[in-house]
């Protein structure tokens, strides 16, 4: 995988985060037994498992004149299992297994680490779900049926005061606010080439604190989320890398140059 | 760098609008957005659908499925989206497969939306006055259902003026 060229790179990206995963339509007849098995296709690279409370399923959609995003609604009796967790040995690197879901997360902390890229975790997410579809399909008969995809880049930009929210965000420059606080979410659609709408980016600012409470920061968050154009692998990785270029490209818009500057762009 | 907690978002309230009920995952998990319904309809099918997704196996005499949670779900996201003020709630009829069907039989129009699955939606309007039947399958965009909605919302604003 060879990242695009058109596309900005910083040698020192604020980048916190990155959250890569598909949703796809539940295996039938999974139990929580059967999770053993899929931890043992991770477990020399992720040898820690964590529960966590299972994530329900969401879809985005377009059309209609309510444009509140895609909401989470329980149907029926609380899902019952778990969502699973497999944690790297140094914790920077995750993967998120229910049975309609598949995540991987790269994180800066806990053992600070430079950022591997895109493309490293693509390709690593890329084989690792190759390898969960063939053991749903030698163990359980099923065939992986993919219907949504999603990619978040979260981002900290350390700040002295939230004052200076200008000096980061270009949709701040020159504003005359006197900023106390950031908590702004807003989204847009994102069309194929003949118009048609596929897929949805989400962006979110908030102004944070260190735990201790001494330190501000600026969390911004994009997420790309939608249907992939076909449900196979192949399909949910193209998605995926159309998402990074739409994240990295509007992180770029909504960022001023000298920001760029103190990340340090190349080019 | 320092280190920067996302997870103490939450415990500074007046950081969150107070519509976001964004939750932070424990130990520097991703964050989801988590968004309610809002729609009256969504509202007033809730029942319906938690005993759509609760049928037994065999409820109708045969071999039939509860709804899939998977179609109640997207049945439901996409009720959501479509909610237009002037038009009561449809009815939900479930399908022998797991699957459901969303209707509105009033002032003349028969609108059904069969949710085959997530993404997967055949919808028919016949028009009794005509006899114009129109037929779509969709995906992704439901702007074309939206407008047959609308069509449906404004034909009841007009019975209800003139009385009908």
């Amino acid at each position: 995988m060879k990242r695009p060229e058109h596309l900005p790179d910083f040698t020192a990206p604020p980048l916190d985060e990155v959250v890569l995963g598909v949703q796809f339509a539940p295996v039938p007849s999974y139990t929580s037994v059967a999770s053993r098995d899929v931890w043992e296709l991770f477990k020399d690279e992720f040898p820690t498992v964590q529960e966590q409370p299972l994530l329900q399923p969401q879809f985005e959609t377009f059309g209609g004149s309510n444009i509140q995003p895609s909401f989470q609604f329980q149907v029926g009796a609380p899902p019952v299992g778990s969502r699973l967790w497999f944690l790297s040995a140094e914790e920077n690197n995750l993967l998120q297994f229910q049975s309609d879901r598949f995540l991987t997360n790269w994180r800066k902390h806990p053992n600070l680490q430079p950022y591997p890229r895109f493309e490293a975790i693509a390709e690593a997410f890329e084989k690792n779900l190759i390898l969960l579809a063939s053991h749903f399909q030698e163990s359980l008969s099923y065939t992986i049926d993919i219907n949504q995809a999603e990619i978040t880049y979260v981002n900290n930009i350390p700040v002295d005061d939230f004052n200076e929210a200008g000096k980061w965000f270009s949709i701040l420059s020159g504003s005359i606010l006197n900023i106390e606080g950031l908590n702004t979410n807003f989204n847009e659609t994102i069309s194929d080439e003949n118009g048609k709408s596929y897929a949805r980016l989400f962006h979110a600012i908030q102004s944070v604190y260190t735990i201790d409470g001494r330190h501000r920061a600026f969390n911004l968050s994009l997420t790309f989320r939608g249907k992939p154009f076909g449900n196979d692998i192949s399909s949910a990785i193209g998605f995926l890398k159309a998402g990074r270029e739409a994240i990295v490209m509007r992180f770029q818009q909504m960022t001023t140059d000298a920001a760029h500057k103190h990340w340090g762009i190349k080019g | 760098m320092r280190q920067v907690s996302s997870v103490f978002q939450n415990e500074v309230p007046n950081l969150l609008s107070s519509e976001s009920n964004t939750s932070s995952l424990p130990l520097r998990s991703a964050r989801v957005r988590i968004t309610q319904p809002r729609s009256r309809w969504v509202a007033e099918l809730k029942d319906r659908f938690d005993e759509l997704t609760a049928l037994p196996q065999g409820w109708d005499g045969y071999a039939g499925r509860p709804v899939s949670f998977n179609c109640a779900q997207f049945a439901a996201n996409l009720l959501e989206r479509l909610f237009v003020e002037s038009v009561p709630a449809p009815q939900i009829v479930p399908g022998d497969d797991g699957t459901l069907q969303i209707e509105w039989h009033q002032n003349q129009f028969d609108i059904e939306i069969d949710v085959l699955a997530p993404y997967d939606v055949c919808a028919v309007k016949r028009d009794l006055r005509t006899g114009l039947v129109q037929e779509i399958e969709l995906e992704i965009d439901f702007t074309p259902l939206s407008g047959w909605i609308a069509d449906l919302g404004q034909v009841q604003t007009q019975a209800m003026r003139t009385g009908a």
